[in-house]
């Protein structure tokens, strides 16, 4: 009698083994309604968290390489502005079509640098000419059938963007003059520079100035922040903000440090990319971060100069990340955080504090991007190489991965929504949610020294996942402007407007 | 409601109730139960947590196809070890 609860005649025994099937029901209905939690989280976005700061959450130590990350394999020549940054190359080449070249007149007749620099990889010329003649006037057609169908997608891109004009301000100086320079608005309009403080504030070490600055810029809404020196061979070779001509110039001697901030895009937009997604939100957050950084600098009596996007640079940043310990570069170009993944966007503060520089890490990208290859499969361009490795992939004296620019931009100019494409960090495995299901698959294959768990997860990522046909995110009739996912339901205009546009994706 | 620390406290009193009924249950089916049997079924429990789990976390991802195709592969998966493994808890040697 003892083992019957009450009068019931229901004895413990029955209640524990009544209990525990119940229990064995309930477990899985809640791991599952954990799971399904855990998926939706807004927690699980990459990043997400990062705009309150301080979330550089990976142990780069045990990672760490002796630096830097880069050394020359041949004869160093920096980049140039006007030429290997394809956005500008093509807008300049653009006038010279405007103002009459055609091909029949040689290279030679569009002058320096463009004539040397078509000399030195001809096959661009025909991706330039491509572009100007036959992509934007195409463009420019699309957006006019399917603007509105892309009405919301376009607002919520150029609300965060359309302030870049005026914050922060561009350098009208050289940098041994506007470095030392702080910008104060005036009441009513306009603005007056003063000095920063004359005699910089001391830091007690090179230790204390590294943590003091990563703490302010996390404040500041960096996700990740690294501190390298700064190699000159990354800084273009001429179009210096703020310089007496657009042509070639000395890197400061006060430019010896480069601090590194990133943020990520968020998250639901990423997914829709091309169509739907934009580059304007991360932009948006790192200069301001970028900005905040220099005058924090500026402040305690530190020249500093910030370079950011969307083309206010005069240095190019992935090589600088990469030194910096932020990521390693990936196969399509971008660099590859390990919190974040390629959903990132960097900027880069030089100045001459002393600070305790971090060092590159190697978390396994290369392997894995060697193998992996996701990215180049669905690139709508073929801008992304399928090659083994990156050997013999020289730029400018380097080796690295490196995406033919020509093909990206006539992509990047065809892609409706708002500008540009980003399907590569949109695809890259490493740019999953942070969830349980990412977070283990990830740990696990940074751990595996076999290269086991590398390849079955891109096995896995190929085979289970859903991916396009890479035609999809073509205009039409050859494509229908897909995302790679369909459009957050925020931005799907038909859920909000009275209105009733040409839908490209189903067809019309 | 699948967040926070009430879900987890009900979710680990559950899991202790589960826990204490196992033995009784297998006593009552007369089962021999060794350290290495415990252990199997305790790692097939596991799996079928992950088969309900990593698919739903697919699908609240947007990943629909995804959750599909790994529902399929681990049901079968987790059909197979679990029919082996009731096979082998069952099992008695003939004399």
């Amino acid at each position: 009698m003892a083992e019957t609860i009450g009068s019931t005649g229901f004895s413990r025994r029955s209640f524990l083994k009544m209990g525990g099937l119940a229990s064995a029901a309930l477990t899985v209905v809640g791991t599952g309604g954990a799971a399904y939690h855990a998926g939706k989280d807004k927690k699980s976005y990459t990043g997400y968290e990062s705009f309150e700061g301080e979330q550089q959450t990976y142990d780069r130590k045990r990672f760490e390489i002796e630096g830097p990350a880069y050394s020359p394999v041949s004869k160093v020549k920096r980049p140039g502005s006007f030429t290997d940054l394809v956005f500008t190359r093509v807008h300049i080449f653009g006038m010279k079509q405007q103002a009459g070249w055609t091909k029949a007149d040689g290279i030679d007749a569009l002058g320096e640098p463009l004539a040397s620099w078509y000399k030195e990889f001809p096959d661009q010329l025909d991706l330039d000419i491509l572009c100007n003649t036959v992509t934007m006037p195409n463009a420019a057609k699309d957006h006019a059938k399917y603007d509105e169908y892309f009405a919301l997608a376009d607002a919520y891109a150029w609300g965060w963007e359309d302030i870049f004009a005026f914050y922060p301000a561009v350098p009208t100086e050289p940098p041994e003059v506007s470095d030392y320079q702080l910008k104060h608005a005036v009441p009513g309009g306009g603005s007056y520079d003063s000095k920063i403080r004359e005699k910089a504030l001391p830091f007690k070490s090179p230790d204390h100035a590294a943590e003091l600055i990563k703490k302010v810029a996390h404040r500041y809404g960096a996700t990740v922040v690294g501190i390298t020196k700064l190699n000159p061979d990354f800084c273009y070779a001429d179009g210096l903000r703020g310089g007496k001509d657009m042509g070639p110039w000395e890197v400061p001697k006060h430019w010896k440090y480069a601090i590194v901030v990133g943020v990520p895009h968020e998250w639901e937009q990423v997914l829709a990319n091309p169509a739907h997604g934009t580059s304007y939100d991360g932009y948006n957050r790192v200069r301001n971060v970028s900005a905040r950084v220099t005058g924090f600098l500026k402040h305690l009596g530190y020249p500093s100069r910030s370079h950011h996007p969307p083309f206010h640079y005069d240095l190019v940043v992935p090589p600088i990340a990469v030194d910096a310990g932020i990521g390693q570069l990936g196969r399509h170009g971008f660099v590859i955080c390990p919190e974040t993944g390629s959903n990132i966007r960097m900027a880069v503060i030089t100045t001459n504090l002393e600070m305790t520089i971090d060092k590159p890490i190697d978390f396994g990208v290369n392997d894995f991007c060697k193998d992996c290859k996701i990215c180049a499969e669905q690139c709508p361009s073929s801008a992304i190489s399928m090659a083994e490795s990156p050997k013999d992939m020289v730029s400018r004296g380097y080796e690295h991965w490196k995406i033919d620019t020509g093909k990206c931009f006539n992509f990047w100019m065809q892609a409706m929504g708002p500008l540009g494409c980003r399907l590569c960090l949109t695809v890259c495995p490493y740019s999953r949610r942070n969830n349980w299901l990412h977070k283990i698959a990830k740990d696990v294959d940074i751990n595996d020294p076999t290269g086991l768990v590398n390849n079955a997860l891109i096995f896995m990522q190929k085979s289970l996942f859903e991916t396009r046909d890479p035609q999809e995110y073509l205009r039409p009739p050859d494509g229908r402007f897909a995302g790679y996912r369909e459009a957050p339901e925020w931005l799907e205009v038909t859920n909000y407007l009275a209105i009733n546009p040409k839908n490209p994706q189903k067809g019309d | 409601m699948f967040d926070g620390g009430f879900f987890w406290m009900i979710m680990g009193a559950l899991y202790v109730l589960l826990g204490v009924s196992a033995p009784i249950w297998a006593k009552d089916l007369g089962l021999n139960m060794t350290k290495g049997k415990w252990t199997l079924s305790i790692l097939w429990y596991l799996l079928l947590l992950l088969t309900v789990a990593a698919p739903l976390t697919a699908l609240a991802e947007n990943e629909s196809v995804a959750a599909f195709r790994m529902m399929m592969v681990l049901v079968v998966i987790t059909v197979i070890l679990g029919a082996g493994l009731v096979r082998y808890l069952m099992y008695k040697p003939t004399a």
